[in-house]
Order: structure tokens, then sequence, then C-alpha cells
């Protein structure tokens, strides 16, 4: 069996902004009696590509359309719960770090070969440098973080039928192909990944393999 | 007087024994080797040669059995009458050649130590191929041989379809399984469960062996087991819709299992549902 490692990629995000006025922006008076504007409280949505299946990505990597097939399945349950989460630029860790967190996938699905998500952006330190960046037309990467094996095929590697995702990130925007070849990360042992899926998230894993069986 | 039987001149044992490694080889994936005894043998038994006659001869001996003494004798007859006709001196010689090649080509040194069912047999007949001649002959010995192998024609053989592999089996059939399990526990350490293993072994056995009566026994267990432990977790987890509606559609899926077809699409799945049990009964804090 060969060795778990962090697996990180980096796209272009190619996306759509849709921002909702949740609370328009309003008028009202301090204590002494000053006119103050209070902003009004917009929550900012991106729809976009987060992943392509089967295609060279800017790591030299492939990612077979059924292992993205099977990870995004498994990845309802974390959007279900309101757990998927991800972070502002690449960690060296396995787990999501809720300091940096910056957004939330509120939906994951395939669309002809590619991994299409709805991500809102938080009000958090990090969600708010998202968003300004966002909001100043800034291009951005998209890099999904799972653990997992490869294996080389002519000048790529192969991402193995062993790969788990844990989340997508927002990353600087790769100008020149190739030039964000991430290596593959340290090794992944049983109990870091224990700390990012639980019981219920093996469970789940274990229940849709079951239930996509075909026979 | 004739020698006494030589197992790396007897041509029945020396067949056995290239079609063994060559097997062993194939398991082992080493194609090198297998290439090299399987050119061994094209070369030195290709039909015409002293060697493919004196083995066909054997062979028929081996593998006959018919329903009386009397066809016995009468085969026994036409054996020695085919056995005087083979050109001893080319046989002789061919026979150098293939030990020579075997030695020099595989250079591995337990190919005479393999274990040939019916050993005896082949070491019967050949001594008394030799024998039948010798202008030296050993009359006792070859009257008591004759004697056995007539006995032999007549006795109903075992098919090797019919012999159960077990770990403890002997000769080939254990060699293959143990490699066949090293080399699926070496590629599998740590992704398979050890309940996993044992399914695949015991789905393994109950394919060399023409039986399912053991892997049957296990499937149900296994079925039997998941089903406790659904149901407890759901006991256990009322709150959690998005787990346990599943874990209906599972259970329900488990209780239609048919098991009158065992067959890898059904191994694949309980190889999950095993999963899915080891799961259930893993707390958070035991991973």
């Amino acid at each position: 069996m060969s060795d778990l490692r962090l697996l990180n990629t980096c796209d272009v995000y190619d996306y759509k902004v849709m921002t909702e006025v949740v609370t328009p922006e309003t008028i009202t008076e301090d204590d002494r009696g000053n006119t103050v504007k209070v902003p009004a409280v917009k929550k900012v949505t991106m729809k976009g590509i987060l992943q392509k299946a089967d295609t060279l990505n800017q790591n030299g990597r492939i990612y077979p359309l059924n292992v993205l097939e099977r990870e995004v399945r498994n990845y309802q349950k974390f959007i279900i719960e309101n757990r998927a989460l991800g972070e502002l630029d690449h960690p060296d860790s396995s787990v999501v770090n809720l300091k940096n967190v910056s957004h939330l996938v509120r939906e994951a699905y395939i669309e002809a070969g590619t991994v299409v998500g709805v991500i809102e952006i938080l009000n958090t330190p990090s969600g708010q440098i998202l968003q300004s960046l966002v909001e100043s037309g800034v291009k951005l990467g998209i890099s999904s973080r799972g653990v997992g094996s490869t294996r080389k095929q002519g000048d790529y590697y192969v991402v193995q039928d062993d790969f788990q995702l844990i989340c997508w990130d927002y990353v600087s925007e790769p100008s020149t192909p190739g030039a964000f070849m991430i290596p593959e990360g340290r090794i992944i042992e049983a109990g870091d990944l224990s700390r990012v899926f639980k019981q219920t998230d093996r469970i789940d894993r274990v229940l849709n393999d079951i239930l996509s069986y075909k026979r | 007087m004739s020698n006494a039987h030589q197992k790396k001149r007897n041509t029945g044992l020396l067949y056995e024994f290239l079609v063994r490694t060559i097997s062993k080889a194939l398991v082992e994936d080493d194609t090198k080797k297998s290439n090299a005894a399987l050119k061994i043998l094209r070369k030195y038994f290709k039909p015409g040669t002293e060697l493919y006659k004196e083995f066909r001869l054997i062979n028929a001996l081996i593998k006959t059995t018919v329903s009386s003494g009397t066809v016995a004798a009468s085969i026994m007859a036409e054996a020695k009458a085919a056995a005087r006709r083979h050109d001893e001196k080319v046989l002789d010689r061919e026979k150098s050649l293939l030990i020579k090649s075997i030695n020099h080509v595989l250079n591995d040194e337990n190919f005479y130590d393999q274990q040939v069912n019916d050993y005896r047999m082949y070491a019967t007949i050949q001594t008394l191929i030799n024998d039948w001649r010798s202008p030296d002959k050993d009359f006792e010995r070859m009257a008591k041989y004759e004697d056995n192998v007539t006995t032999w024609l007549i006795t109903e053989k075992i098919e090797p379809k019919d012999q159960t592999i077990s770990e403890e089996s002997p000769g080939t059939s254990r060699l293959l399984m143990k490699v066949m399990m090293k080399k699926l526990n070496e590629k599998y350490s740590g992704m398979l469960s050890n309940d996993q293993r044992g399914l695949i072994k015991a789905y393994a056995f109950a394919s060399a062996n023409d039986d399912e009566s053991v892997i049957k026994k296990k499937l149900i267990d296994v079925k039997s087991k998941l089903i406790c432990a659904i149901d407890e977790f759901k006991l256990g987890n009322p709150g959690n819709d998005y787990i346990n509606n599943k874990l209906v559609e599972t259970r329900e899926r488990l209780v239609q299992e048919s098991l009158d077809v065992v067959d890898d699409d059904t191994v694949t799945r309980f190889m999950l549902y095993i999963k899915l049990g080891s799961e259930l009964e893993t707390g958070d804090e035991n991973v």
C-alpha cells in the first residue's frame, strides 16, 4: 500500500459573483444625536469551477472523474452539516484551521466533467480579505486539499483511488502554467485523518460505496 | 543388474518438475523464469523426440484406468514392446542435455525437490521401463513392479479437482495458495482488515475446492452481525437522520442478499459490509 500524502492542487478560479443584500444600508442617530451610517450587510457568494476531472492540472496531476465523483458525493455530508469550510491560502495541514477559514461551500456537484461549486464568503478576518479581493476583481486560484497517493504515468501523476477530499481553499492565481507545482506534502497518518473525518463521516463514506455499488 | 531409481533421470518427474516451475514462476510474476522453463519444456518434449515418446508412455501408464486385470495385462505387454522400440542411446543423450539445460538455465537448487503427486508410481514405472530395456535385468524386481503397475492400472484415480486444498495440503496447491495469500497481504496490508482478508481467503479456498460451505457460513455471520450493529447504532444515535436513512436502505439491501450464488460481486459487497460493521463499532476515540 502506498503512503497517503497531503495532495494540494492549484488552478485558475473561473467564477461569477452574486451579492445579496441581507440588511440594506441604514442611517441612524447615535447617543449624541449625530447621524450615523450603518453599512449594508451583504452575503457574497461565488459560483464557479472548483476542479476539473481527467485534466492535467497546474501541479502535473490528473484527478480521474470517478474519484472526484465519489469525493463530491462524500462531501455532501459536510455541506449539509455546514462543515464544508475552506481557508485563504494553503496550510501544510490536513486539518482545516478555524482561525484562517474564509468561506463555506454551499453546493458542490459534477457537471460535464468538472466540479462546480457555490461558495459563500464568511464574515471572518480571512473572509473579509477574500471579499475585498473579489470586489477588487483580483484573479484567484482555487485549490483542493486532500490525502491520497499518486502513480506516475508518463510525464504526469494520476491520483489513485485512495484519495479523500478535505476541502477547497483559495490561493493566489497561478499566472504561469507549472509555476505552482506544489510537491506532494507530508505523509498523513491514520491519527491525522481521524481529526478530519469523524466516525459518522467514515460511516457515510462506506454507506455511499454500498448504496452506489452497481450489481 | 539395473541401477536404482534416479529422480533426475525420470522422464515423467522431469516433465512434472518443469510444469510446476512454470506455474510457480507465473504466480510469482517471474516472467523470465517461466519463459525459460517453458522454452526448455517445448524444446526437449517436442513430438518426435525419444524423450517425448517415453513421456507419452509413462503418462499413459500413470493416467489410464482400465476395468479388468486382463485389459491391464495386455496394456503392460504393449507398453513393454513400445519401451523396447525406443532408441535408448538417443534417449539417454536427450535426457542428459535436458538435465544440463535445467541446471544451467534455471539454476534452481530446489528444482528436483518439488513434491509430485504419485511420486512412487512415477519411480516404479521409470524403473520398470529401464528394466524392460536392460540386458542385465533384475527379474524379481521387474515381476514385482509389473504387478504393482498392473494393480495401479485397474485402480480408480483421484482427479485433482476432487482434492481439497487447505493450508495443510501438500505440494504445489498449498504453495500456490500461500504465494497468492502472501502477495495479497503485502499489497493490501493496512487497507484490508483481518476480517476482510479472512473472507478473501475463504473465497479462494472455496473456489479451489469447489465447496462453498465455509464461505457461506462466513457471509451469513457477517450479515447477522451487521444487522445487529446497524440496529444498535440507530438506537444510540436517533437524531442522525442523514446517516440513519442510509443505514435503513443498506439494512434492506443486506436482508435481501441471497447467498445462492457466491461470486466476485458477492465478496466485493460483503467486503464493504465488513468495513461498515467495523466503522459502526469503532468510536472516534478508537481510530
